[in-house]
């Protein structure tokens, strides 16, 4: 029993998101774990770098499945992980549009991400204050750039998903990391001269 | 540093991660709405794993039931679906009242259920902190919630009502506004008068979606304030509070007004920062360690509390000036309804004029106040002769409360004549109460002592008629639809009509 036990998890690894989309619909609680332990951390920074707030971001990250499971059984997803980002995109945009909160609500990324990663300590070595730099410099560029950045290097997904997620072309999504790597070494070029 | 040094660093930087309590909610979340909703309500239950041979078998052991039970049952008349005159017995249960037929029946076989709330659905509490919403008209389960730690609920959940009515006329006049685009694109086809049209729905939209924020369900448990969304039941936010809460909490779209048990205070929740307890009304008097029964009454713009020590406060909801105060005993207090009435009233000179009053009606010890809710002006009290069971219950200009001693008193709200005499109109008393249960076509029906309901006359307290209920519990008071809900020993919940 154990044995094919194994050998289901294992296969349940390798499904795509698109098939535990379809099983997740289909109500099979197992899928849904997967598919959260997949997608809950790149769902999380997406939904942070865009709102600046842990707890409306949870929140997206939350309202996403539950829409995930009421999407239509009938209606098959073929795009799966950027089906999933572009559910969590509407509904933080749907929050950003709601309240006003672009400006009342929004804490420095960096700040928001150390909530959740780890405080800042004083004692805090060289690469955690590089990385406080680079994710300082990341919030000050442009949200296209800024969601470009964080679906590729925190979410993992590929250019062809991130256009999916964003509705341009993969080639835009690539230039548009592209200018924000370049805008990023700019900044931190300029920080290292003061 | 080069772009491609700085893709290396990004990418060595561990994304930031939500909670480990998201998981269990998300999960949790998503397994109570995989499940068929009727199962939900039974909580820890576990479900059944069936099998093809085990649904075969019970298909099979159903359906000889079935068969076994036409057999033997006696055919009543009329039992036909064809909306005919109905027929003694039609849509009714042995032990169901007599005076009833029933509309529907929602079966949740769990003996646990602890309450019926009517609200905007019915609402039906498990003692395992379930609640499930169920269509007024039909039984349909709307959704179904369980609070994270499977206790019980502190009081019956709460809704926004002034929220629902606001959603309500916003929808009406959206559909208003689309006709009158359609039109006038008919007839004069784009211009500035339907691009004025256009702006205004648009701006009727967002207020819609605006009231939607503060459309909630809210309930606590053991200090724990859940809030929920009031159409699908999915959690928004919970929140710790602070304080134990004496009653349930009065809730407008923007904020919450809970009570606090140990002092003579209402807590200001803000819905928007997910319940933060952003301040306190503190009202006059000291806590008396005397029990408040329910909680504080929202009426626009002003909150109404009755603190341990009797002092009934009126204060602005805005900023939580202390507008009035009424001091009563610090006994047996009850909880404040408040009713606007808008009857028709004669004049010095004997003609008729409308009169809008809003009165606010409370009870400490053995009586029963009515004062005017804007000035706190004292209009009439009566000495019911016990103290009061539950809050009072008005039907058109009377208002009908029970007594401890099962007493039932009608009382004319707004007495026409010598006003300035400060007693009640009492219009008749019925001994032997328990519980209003409706105002039906015939008459009030009340629970009587013998697990029985009693139909009584409105304007004179006659006894029409006595049906037994032996089988029924856990009735809720139904204060608008003529409409009977309870509790079978079985965890069924049935939904009676007055028949004609």
């Amino acid at each position: 029993v154990i044995e094919f036990k194994l050998v289901d998890e294992a296969r349940d690894l390798d499904r795509s998101d698109a098939e535990l989309l379809g099983r997740l619909q289909t109500g099979d609680s197992g899928a849904a774990a997967l598919l959260y332990d997949r997608h809950h951390r790149g769902l999380y920074a997406y939904a942070l770098s865009l709102l600046r707030d842990p707890g409306l971001s949870e929140d997206v990250v939350h309202e996403t499945f539950l829409r995930l499971l009421a999407t239509r059984p009938e209606r098959p997803v073929v795009l799966g992980k950027s089906f999933v980002y572009a559910v969590a995109r509407n509904l933080a945009l749907d929050l950003l549009r709601g309240a006003g909160r672009q400006d009342a609500h929004r804490l420095p990324l960096a700040r928001a991400a150390q909530m959740r990663v780890a405080p800042a300590a004083p004692e805090a070595g060289d690469e955690e204050r590089r990385n406080e730099t680079l994710l300082s410099a990341l919030a000050r560029l442009p949200q296209e750039q800024q969601e470009t950045v964080t679906l590729k290097v925190f979410s993992g997904l590929t250019f062809a998903q991130i256009a999916e997620v964003l509705s341009v072309s993969a080639g835009t999504a690539a230039s548009r990391y592209r200018y924000a790597l370049e805008k990023l070494a700019d900044m931190l070029q300029e920080g290292e001269s003061r | 540093m080069t772009p491609d040094e700085i893709d290396a660093l990004l990418h060595r930087i561990p994304p930031p991660s939500p909670s480990p309590q998201l998981r269990d909610r998300v999960l949790g979340e998503l397994a109570r709405r995989m499940n068929p909703e009727l199962h939900r309500i039974r909580g820890s239950r576990p479900v059944l794993r069936r099998t093809r041979w085990g649904a075969v078998a019970l298909a099979m052991a159903i359906g000889g039931f079935a068969a076994i039970l036409w057999l033997v049952l006696p055919k009543a008349p009329g039992s036909s679906p064809d909306g005919g005159t109905p027929a003694e017995g039609r849509g009714r249960s042995d032990g169901d009242p007599a005076f009833t037929r029933k509309v529907w029946e929602c079966p949740l076989p769990d003996p646990g259920i602890s309450r019926l709330t009517l609200l905007d659905r019915l609402y039906v509490e498990g003692s395992d902190g379930a609640l499930a919403a169920l269509d007024r008209k039909t039984g349909q389960a709307a959704w179904t919630f369980r609070v994270d730690a499977g206790t019980p609920l502190d009081a019956p959940p709460v809704i926004c009502d002034e929220v629902l009515a606001e959603e309500e006329s916003l929808e009406v006049e959206l559909a208003a506004l689309g006709r009158k685009i359609d039109e006038t694109l008919g007839a004069k086809g784009v211009g500035p008068e339907t691009q004025a049209l256009q702006k205004r729905r648009n701006g009727v939209r967002e207020r819609l979606r605006v009231c939607k924020f503060g459309d909630n369900l809210y309930v606590v448990s053991r200090q724990v304030l859940y809030c929920l969304d009031r159409a699908s039941g999915a959690l928004k936010w919970t929140q710790r509070l602070s304080f134990v809460p004496s009653g349930p909490p009065a809730a407008i779209r923007t904020h919450l007004f809970v009570p606090d048990a140990a002092a003579a205070r209402v807590h200001v929740l803000d819905v928007e920062k997910k319940g933060a307890d952003v301040v306190a009304y503190q009202g006059s008097g000291a806590a008396a360690g005397t029990p408040v029964l329910g909680g504080p009454t929202y009426a626009d713009p002003s909150i109404y509390f009755v603190a341990p020590d009797g002092t009934l406060n009126c204060f602005r909801g805005s900023d939580g000036t202390l507008t009035w105060r009424f001091d009563s005993e610090p006994r047996n207090i009850g909880e404040p309804l408040v009713h606007t009435l808008r009857a028709l009233r004669r004049d010095a000179g004997g003609a008729l004029s409308k009169v809008t009053v809003r009165l606010i009606l409370f009870s400490t010890g053995h009586t029963l106040y009515a004062l005017e809710a804007n000035a706190g002006m004292l209009l009439w009290k009566h000495d019911c002769g016990a103290p009061l069971r539950g809050r009072p219950i008005l039907y058109g200009e009377n208002a009908y409360v029970i007594t401890e001693k099962g007493v039932l008193l009608s009382l004319v709200l707004l007495p026409e004549q010598n006003p300035g005499a400060l007693s009640g109109s009492l219009r008749w008393t019925l001994d032997g109460c328990s519980q209003i249960l409706m105002n039906g076509r015939k008459g009030l029906y009340i629970l009587g002592p013998k697990r029985e309901i009693l139909a009584v006359k409105e304007s004179s307290g006659e006894i029409l008629g006595r049906y037994p209920c032996a089988s029924l519990s856990r009735f809720p008071t139904n204060r608008s639809d003529g409409l009977l809900y309870a509790v079978r020993p079985s965890g069924t919940i049935v939904c009676f009509e007055e028949r004609d």
